[in-house]
């Protein structure tokens, strides 16, 4: 749930709701679904003009698509992908995903696993204009290409690090804050490996000279040491708890409940909202990217959609949609589109905002950075050591 | 009880049945057949090649203890619905008029409007370091600083419990309080009974049904839970919902089944047992002549 | 053992509603006591006052003359049998019956024992171990009965209990409650709606109306002394004439109706205005022509009654009252609008209250 952006908006809900009614239907629920029936259905049949995209609902502008579909070209039937790669990954190799859907949009790093399975296939980078509008740093996110093939298009970047208070501990530049025996109790992580594991690793590997190649794909004995790490101290009574969604994580940080606690740089802002002085780190160790890269599915390529998929995605590195989603969420488009865009529509978009997140983000990924892994190869041992951690 | 069984009636059975079938029992087998068979990772998902691995799976990484530790809590918020909720029912059936019965049920079902995510939400702002308790027991005097314990712990999961589920309980309990003519209270008073004895010979025996409904509507709905634990618990806090969440993310499906099978069959226990020995179905029952 | 009750200027409200009326009755020792009325005229709101179940808004309720008004219901020395028997369903036959004693410490063979004698003074022998909630209606009544007496209390309250029972079974029943009565010795206190119940069971009864006691007297009394127009028309005796003068001649009352006068039974009541002349419809018969002290009356019409005939007579002024007479008995035919004499029998008239009697009347 926490690899999910939630957004800055309520009605980001929805999506959150869905998944406590899949709960409630139980494992046989989601497994029926998963296995073949599918709840997403195709509203109209497949035309030259229209997609269907299958995402993470934060990437959903709802009804921003119709003027997004008078500039691009292509109509986007918008599906809630439920964010969990597992069963999103299970869907495209043994389930209906691929009769269903032409666009993937997942957190990085299950491309190359995709790519194997064959449930996707490589774009043509030469049928996206605005490909080249791409910062090059976006370009190089190691997860796009496998085997020399072009597999993702990064749609949505930014990096994390902590929220803090400067108020009560100073300046903070390390993730060695949130293991600091002096804030015992004072610090929360997020509830999910695929965060909370890499800012250890990154923290292990740069302030305790650790053997860990890549934080963002351990393997089972960095693992180990990362967990076992971690084990250590959520035993100590370290961490007040571990955070799940949005709201939480502002509660956190509002009610003071914590003084430091790695997270989602908008809680910094609703934290200023509220009257207390919050601010973001730039540890030394770097920043945990993560990003949104859309994957062309092999049933478009089946069914005769891949030009129009091609036109969707370019569309969505034309600069509107990046400026609508900065607007709405603070996300960024990597593309200097947007800066152009929103100048040639002053009246709709900030210029000077679109230019200052821009800036802002470009900023973090001009120092360290390592990329969060949705999907990292010892990914059932991960899982594993969560539950040691949660039981520990 | 028993219906005439006429062809018509079976015939109009049918429907009804085929649907408790299909949405209650079907989805149940799939669990349990494919809590024995295995992850294909070429697919992702599962094939049909006999294996316990899932079950192997439940004794590893202390995941068997969030299985006892969910039933523990499920047990406890149960009994400790059944304390509040007993004494209430009471009061709503044998002790309140009309209006204030009516007025007591609307302030039990009303926080049932909201959504449990927003009254879990909602312990939080009570509970924690700044909460309303925490501040009047600083303005109070009776403690220096917060306490922590409040807040994301054990104690906290079973008061988002509690007040999420207490309904559950309390609405059984007024339905086999209904059942009781409160003459039997009278009589056993006029027999020489006092309060408590009269509550314990003859209400308690004579709403056991409402209590064991009422014990099992709560506890098979913290089995159920998940939003209190991630809300309230400390770090890491887990709970049967959110142990399957983390294995289906990484598509662990037959040990996901596995979890639920084990699950299921302490609830179907359960229910047995108690019909057994409460008589469980006596409450949807027409009261004895 | 048996108790005396004294209640003693009681009332119970329920906000404006008075469900008793400054009601103030004795009730001796081991008497057989009836409180008879409709329903809502305030006799189950007494019983519950004797019995503890509810406390009176003022007055006082007393045993062998001790107030008992702070003792609850399960510190009295009074059992009831409740109308809807209460038997506990959870409970046997036996389980039933040795409730009370149970709370009173007795277990083992003594309890057996006493459980045993009970069951068989209701005639329920080896009926201990069933389950009461399949037993017959008689049965049940059965049990309630012996697991009030098996206490062995001072009072024994009965609340409409034949209430839902079949006529056979009622008869049954009522002999049943007078022989306990002179087993046990108890106070009993029925309270029923039922008059043929109340007549054959009561050394006393009470007949009450809107929350107040209209009359107190041994049965026969009530239809040889009504105290006022509403308790006639309780009993039964439903011909209520207005007299227009009342006369006193040698000692001897006389009423005159329509014209036509006739001796009364006159306790004091000798104002017109308050009285009326209530006339037993058994102490009438059709006279002799020309017969003495008998009224000329004219015929209404009559109504077959089984084992006997309602004969409605006028009087020239509209006012009528039927007489009973004999199914077969020889009268020759009657035609509507014959006028026929009818004789009295001594005290077939009483002057009483007219209190109570209907405005249209």
């Amino acid at each position: 749930m926490t690899q999910q952006r939630r957004p800055l908006l309520p009605q980001a809900h929805s999506n959150v709701q869905r998944r406590d009614f899949l709960k409630v239907m139980g494992a046989g629920g989601i497994a029926l679904s998963a296995g073949g029936l599918g709840f997403a259905s195709r509203l109209s049949a497949q035309d030259a003009a229209t997609v269907a995209f299958w995402a993470t609902a934060t990437l959903d502008i709802g009804e921003k698509w119709p003027e997004f579909a008078k500039q691009s070209g292509v109509t986007p039937e918008f599906t809630d992908n439920g964010n969990d790669l597992g069963p999103v990954i299970a869907r495209l190799a043994a389930g209906n995903a691929n009769d269903l859907f032409d666009i993937g949009g997942f957190q990085g790093g299950a491309e190359k696993e995709l790519a194997r399975q064959g449930v996707i296939i490589p774009w043509d980078t030469a049928k996206i204009p605005n490909y080249e509008s791409l910062w090059q740093w976006a370009k190089d996110i190691p997860y796009l290409k496998h085997e020399g093939k072009q597999y993702g298009i990064p749609a949505v970047v930014n990096a994390d690090s902590i929220i803090y208070r400067p108020d009560k501990l100073g300046k903070i530049d390390s993730y060695g804050a949130i293991f600091d025996p002096k804030l015992k109790g004072r610090v929360a992580m997020e509830d999910a490996w695929i965060n909370s594991a890499i800012f250890t690793a990154m923290y292990l590997k740069e302030s305790e000279n650790q053997p860990i190649a890549d934080p963002g794909n351990l393997s089972e004995s960095e693992l180990g040491l990362v967990m076992e790490f971690l084990i250590k101290h959520k035993s100590d009574g370290q961490f007040r708890t571990f955070w799940n969604g949005w709201e939480q994580g502002v509660q956190l940080v509002a009610d003071q409940e914590v003084d430091a606690m790695t997270g989602w740089e908008p809680i910094v802002y609703e934290g200023r909202k509220r009257g207390l002085q919050v601010e973001y780190a730039a540890p030394v160790e770097g920043y945990e990217g993560w990003g949104n890269n859309m994957v062309l599915l092999k049933g478009a390529g089946d069914r005769g959609v891949a030009d129009t998929a091609h036109k969707f995605v370019d569309g969505l590195l034309g600069g509107f949609y990046g400026c609508e989603l900065g607007q709405a969420r603070g996300y960024l488009v990597p593309s200097d589109n947007n800066v152009v865009y929103a100048k040639a529509h002053p009246d709709e978009y900030k210029p000077e905002e679109v230019e200052k997140l821009a800036e802002h983000v470009k900023a973090k990924f001009g120092g360290k950075i390592y990329w969060q892994n949705a999907r990292p190869d010892n990914f059932q041992l991960y899982e594993e050591w969560w539950q040691k951690l949660r039981n520990a | 009880m028993t219906a005439p069984r006429l062809p018509i009636s079976s015939a109009l059975m049918t429907p009804p049945l085929m649907a408790i079938l299909a949405l209650g029992l079907a989805p149940l087998t799939i669990v349990v057949v494919w809590s024995f068979w295995s992850w294909d990772p070429s697919t992702y998902w599962i094939k049909p090649d006999l294996s316990l691995a899932g079950y192997a799976g439940i004794l590893e990484a202390g995941r068997w203890t969030v299985i006892v530790s969910t039933l523990v809590k499920a047990f406890a918020t149960a009994l400790l619905c059944l304390l509040i909720a007993y004494p209430t029912a009471y009061a709503v059936h044998f002790l309140a008029g009309r209006r204030l019965s009516i007025i007591l049920l609307a302030l039990i079902t009303i926080p049932f409007f909201t959504s449990y995510l927003i009254r879990s939400f909602s312990w939080r702002l009570v509970l924690g370091r700044t909460g309303v308790l925490n501040t009047w027991l600083q303005d109070l005097g009776m403690i220096n600083a917060p306490l922590d314990w409040l807040l994301f712990s054990n104690f906290a999961v079973i008061v988002g419990l509690i007040a999420s589920y207490l309904p559950f309980a309390t609405f059984p309990l007024l339905l086999s309080m209904r059942r009781v003519d409160p003459t039997f209270l009278a009589a056993a008073q006029d027999l020489g009974a006092g309060f408590w004895k009269s509550l314990t010979s003859i209400l308690l025996p004579l709403t056991m049904s409402g209590i064991f409904a009422g014990f099992l509507f709560v506890f098979v709905m913290v089995v159920g839970s998940s939003t209190e634990v991630q809300m309230l618990g400390g770090a890491g806090a887990s709970i049967v919902s959110v142990m399957i969440n983390d294995v289906m993310r990484v598509a662990n499906y037959p040990l996901a089944f596995a979890i639920s099978t084990i699950v299921l069959i302490v609830i179907f226990g359960l229910v047995l047992i108690g019909n057994r020995m409460f008589g469980l179905s006596s409450l949807f029952e027409d009261q004895s002549p | 053992m048996a108790i005396s009750i004294q209640v003693d200027h009681v009332s119970r409200e329920y906000g404006p509603v008075k469900a008793l009326d400054d009601v103030t009755l004795d009730i001796k020792a081991g008497e057989f006591f009836t409180l008879l009325g409709s329903s809502g005229c305030g006799k189950s709101s007494l019983l519950k006052l004797i019995g503890g179940f509810d406390t009176q808004t003022s007055g006082r309720v007393c045993f062998d003359g001790k107030d008992v008004s702070g003792l609850a219901a399960n510190k009295r020395p009074v059992n009831t049998v409740f109308q809807s028997l209460a038997l506990f369903p959870h409970m046997s036959v036996a389980q039933n019956v040795g409730y009370g004693l149970r709370l009173r410490g007795l277990s083992g063979s003594s309890l057996d024992s006493r459980i045993n004698d009970a069951l068989d003074l209701v005639e329920l022998s080896g009926f201990g171990p069933r389950n009461v909630n399949i037993l017959s209606g008689g049965q049940r009544q059965r049990v309630a009965l012996a697991r009030a007496l098996v206490m062995e209390p001072g009072i024994l309250l009965l609340d409409e209990p034949l209430t839902g029972l079949d006529e056979r079974l009622r008869q049954q029943m009522r002999d049943e409650f007078g022989r306990l009565h002179k087993r046990t010795g108890a106070t009993f206190i029925l309270v029923t709606h039922n008059q043929d119940e109340a007549l054959s069971l009561s050394d006393r009864m009470a007949v009450m109306h809107k929350g107040r006691i209209e009359q107190v007297d041994a049965p026969a009394r009530f239809f040889d002394a009504p105290a006022n127009a509403f308790v006639a028309r309780f009993i039964g005796i439903d011909t209520l004439l207005r007299p227009e003068k009342i006369d006193t001649a040698n000692g001897q009352a006389e009423a005159t109706i329509a014209g036509q006068t006739l001796p009364v039974r006159a306790d004091g009541f000798l104002d017109p205005a308050a009285s009326v002349v209530a006339i037993r419809p058994d102490r009438l018969f059709l006279a002799p022509q020309g017969a003495p002290s008998s009224l000329l009356l004219t015929v209404v019409g009559t109504t077959f009654r089984g084992l006997h005939r309602d004969l409605k007579l006028a009087f020239s002024d509209g006012q009528t009252l039927v007489i009973a007479i004999e199914a077969d008995a020889d009268i020759g035919q009657l035609t509507v609008g014959q006028k026929v004499p009818v004789g009295l029998k001594p005290d077939a008239a009483v002057l009483v209250s007219s209190a109570g009697m209907p405005q249209a009347g």
